[in-house]
């Protein structure tokens, strides 16, 4: 039995046989339910993890048809979903003669749902509605045809129409009992019984929707990509050879559609469906639209290892999520085996690989941005082509390296973070005559600067951030290149000013006591030149 | 095997003959892999007192191996290596990238490609590809992709270290698919290496600038050749002018003896180890 709090009461929510034979029922309270039934067992109701289990389920659904989803069709009704009446939805059209029919596919799904344990119901009808009554208020797995549809319908109860409570209460007082008593009544005699016009429309609208008189959309949990591949086997695969060459299958049938069509993949996601209803989802990205089967398998073979067939592997899905359009072009062939020519195209085959092995954020091509501190003037770049989705809008970026202006005396590699240093350097402006980093202490014998760096005055693009305490973003800093005896050349800073009238300012006295220091400004290395 | 050779070895007279020299010179360059052309590097046109690489001379792809010195010298190594790149993107016409291979970890040592510094060093940064790897092997199977894509001018890695299987991979990756190489191992120790030539960097003391005669002058390293097809070693000081993407010698071999250089890497604050001695002649 499965307990939730609703409105400051312990309240039963979900219980099992046994419970109800006990006569216990759902939306008693605790106390009612413990005086009835003293030893009963508790258990408090989860309803986010039902959630997710439903969506795995739906998820799993997939493998019967491409379009499927969990069931919110029916939130306001009587029959709560929320409490414990959960319902899927798989819309079957030109699926079910996959499975060798209507009867044979729902006999399937009844097979192996009963095989994980799970209590469930069918049904089968041409409409939503008529699905979800069949498979509630119907005595056994049904599937209604088309001639006959009318008349099993009309047999449902009135509860069969996700009604609200108040509404059926109001049907069963003028004696309506079933869909068919009511689908008799003339409409407009219908709509004046009910006491406000909105309850008369959501009769009438279920009443359509169940006969299929008006349109009901349907939001599948997956969009179904337009081009896909899928590969179910009779034999559920455990060997990762298998999947090796169930994998190759699936690429050639994928880019046979994708040249049809004159497509290039630009995101893929293979889907393995085990057969104790786990789906594993591997996704690659490409950086330029691609259909070339071998390339698209090299993608997925780093990854493949990841799958584990677990006890076996009934169906396989190779899913072409983003699409583009690529120009023809001609493959040279070379001795007889075709040769991709183009460089570029190379070249974006190699960043593939890279990334799908090492990840996406692991290979990056530097961007350039607008700002004067030099840390945000360089932003690692990801080398694949996502859609953009409005982040990063906000930084100013250079379009290109040459839109930047040349800065001179730039090292070539930048310390990750500033690090700071002791350095003993003429006040107030002079460098550094000596410095100590990383307990190396360095005598300088040529210095150029000092090149100041003011401080960014709204906000500070890209992460700045603290280097021992010490806010590196609020304060001026003076740069110099230096050059020590052994013409080793580093990128030194001074952060803050040293004051001659004595008064440092309180970000500048903050900064240094926290960095240890008293005479108002502290020492950083950026950078070492070659 | 040893002394079965031993056996069929002629008379030490015969061996020092010139023929037989250049014979033997032959052979050792047909299974290296450079066609076994015969005689010195006068006969190349290549002067002597130049060094191989940085030379004028077009030069053919193959894996050069450029260590540091001393720990604060990586960054020398680096910019070197820069500065090869920079000569051969003037050298290419076209607009290939290069592959920057890097451990996270050495990346907390020096720092990352930084683009406005490519850019002052004359290198448009947008022809970087950078590629930071957890471990050296993720590095060394990057670089190798790299090499193998053939759409790249050069491949670098800044590795913890190669041994010999994995520079000989590299070797001969960059050999068949025309694509140079660089390999900068942060752990320099006595690894053989199957480099076509290995370089150790130092940073030299800048010569002042006639214009501003308290600044810093243009970038110098004291390099050098440990390793090279021709046996040709050697040290030599080179000035980079990032403007002009031209290298000039400072000093040629015989200006800084061999013992001050050796007494400059004893001296206590530098952790290099010892420079293996070459016992080739040119």
């Amino acid at each position: 039995m499965l307990i939730a709090t609703v409105k400051n009461a312990q309240t039963v929510t979900a219980l099992n046989d046994a419970a109800a034979a006990a006569g216990l029922s759902p939306g008693m309270t605790l106390s009612h339910a413990r005086a009835l039934v003293p030893d009963v067992e508790t258990a408090p109701a989860d309803p986010r993890g039902d959630r997710a289990a439903l969506e795995k389920l739906a998820d799993w659904c997939c493998r019967y048809s491409p379009s499927c989803g969990v069931d919110d069709s029916a939130k306001d009704c009587a029959v709560d979903c929320t409490n414990g009446d959960f319902g899927l939805w798989i819309d079957s059209a030109g699926c079910a003669h996959l499975f060798g029919g209507e009867e044979a596919m729902l006999a399937d799904l009844d097979r192996r749902l009963t095989h994980f344990g799970l209590r469930h119901r069918l049904g089968l009808a041409d409409t939503l509605g008529g699905a979800w009554g069949l498979a509630r208020f119907h005595p056994a797995t049904s599937i209604v045809d088309d001639h006959e549809a009318r008349e099993a319908l009309c047999e449902l109860p009135v509860a069969g129409l996700r009604l609200s409570a108040e509404t059926l209460t109001l049907l069963r007082r003028l004696g309506l009992k079933t869909v068919g008593q009511l689908a008799a009544l003339p409409r407009t005699a219908l709509a004046r019984r009910f006491t406000s016009r909105e309850e008369s429309q959501a009769v009438l609208r279920r009443l359509d929707q169940l006969f299929g008189m008006i349109e009901e959309p349907l939001t599948p949990r997956r969009p179904p990509p337009v081009y896909r591949a899928e590969q179910a086997f009779l034999d559920p695969l455990t060997e990762p050879e298998a999947l090796t060459q169930g994998l190759a299958l699936l690429t050639s049938d994928l880019c046979r559609l994708l040249t049809r069509a004159n497509q290039g993949a630009v995101r893929l996601a293979f889907l393995a469906f085990r057969v104790d209803g786990e789906v594993r989802t591997l996704r690659v990205g490409t950086s330029l639209p691609t259909r070339d089967p071998s390339h698209i398998a090299r993608l997925f073979a780093e990854k493949l290892e990841k799958i584990d067939p677990g006890f076996g592997i009934e169906k396989l899905a190779l899913h072409a999520k983003h699409t583009a359009e690529i120009e023809k072009r001609q493959n040279r062939l070379k001795g007889g085996v075709t040769d991709i020519t183009d460089p570029d195209e190379r070249l974006a085959q190699l960043i593939d690989h890279l990334t799908a092995r090492l990840g996406e954020d692991a290979v990056t091509i530097t961007t350039p941005i607008e700002t004067h501190l030099p840390e945000g003037q360089a932003a690692p770049g990801l080398t694949c082509k996502e859609p953009a989705m409005g982040q990063g809008a906000r930084t100013p970026t250079f379009k290109s390296w040459g839109d930047m202006p040349l800065l001179e005396g730039r090292p070539s590699c930048l310390l990750l973070r500033p690090e700071p240093i002791k350095a003993l350097a003429e006040v107030p402006d002079g460098p550094p005559r000596r410095f100590t980093w990383r307990r190396v202490t360095h005598r300088i014998v040529k210095a150029e600067g000092p090149e100041r760096i003011a401080p960014t005055w709204v906000g500070t693009v890209g992460t700045v951030g603290t280097a021992d305490g010490v806010d590196l973003a609020s304060e001026t800093r003076d740069y110099y290149r230096v050059e020590d005896e052994e013409g080793r050349r580093y990128w030194l800073f001074r952060q803050g000013l040293y004051d001659t009238s004595g008064y440092t300012g309180p970000a500048t006295e903050k900064n240094a006591t926290a960095a240890g220091r008293t005479d108002g400004v502290c020492w950083f290395i950026h950078g070492v030149f070659g | 095997m040893i002394s079965a050779h031993a056996r069929r070895l002629p008379p030490a007279d015969a061996a020092l003959r010139p023929d037989r020299l250049a014979a033997l010179r032959r052979l050792i360059g047909r299974i290296e892999g450079h066609g076994g052309r015969s005689g010195g590097l006068a006969r190349d046109g290549v002067r002597r007192d130049e060094p191989p690489l940085i030379g004028e001379e077009k030069t053919r792809p193959a894996l050069h191996e450029l260590v540091a010195d001393a720990y604060l010298d990586h960054p020398a190594a680096r910019d070197f290596a820069l500065a090869l790149i920079a000569r051969l993107m003037q050298q290419a016409d076209d607009q290939s990238m290069v592959l920057w291979c890097q451990r996270r970890l050495d990346s907390a040592e020096f720092g990352q490609l930084y683009g406005p510094g490519l850019k002052a060093f004359g290198l448009p940064p947008e022809r970087f590809l950078m590629v930071t790897g957890r471990r050296d092997a993720d590095c060394l199977w990057a670089m190798e992709q790299g090499l193998a894509s053939r759409s790249l001018l050069a491949v670098v890695g800044q590795v913890g270290r190669a041994d010999l299987i994995a520079s000989r991979r590299l070797s001969l990756a960059a050999k068949a698919h025309g694509t140079f190489c660089f390999l900068l191992p942060i752990r320099h120790g006595r690894d053989p290496s199957a480099a076509r030539t290995r370089w150790r960097i130092r940073s030299a003391e800048s010569r002042p600038d006639h214009l501003d005669p308290e600044g810093l002058g243009k970038p110098a390293w004291h390099l050098e050749l440990e390793r090279s097809p021709h046996g040709q070693t050697g040290h030599w000081t080179v000035e980079w002018d990032h403007a002009a993407h031209h290298f000039s010698l400072v000093s040629k071999a015989g200006d800084q003896p061999a013992a001050a250089a050796a007494a400059r890497r004893s001296s206590p604050d530098k952790t290099a180890s010892e420079v293996i001695a070459f016992e080739r002649t040119g």
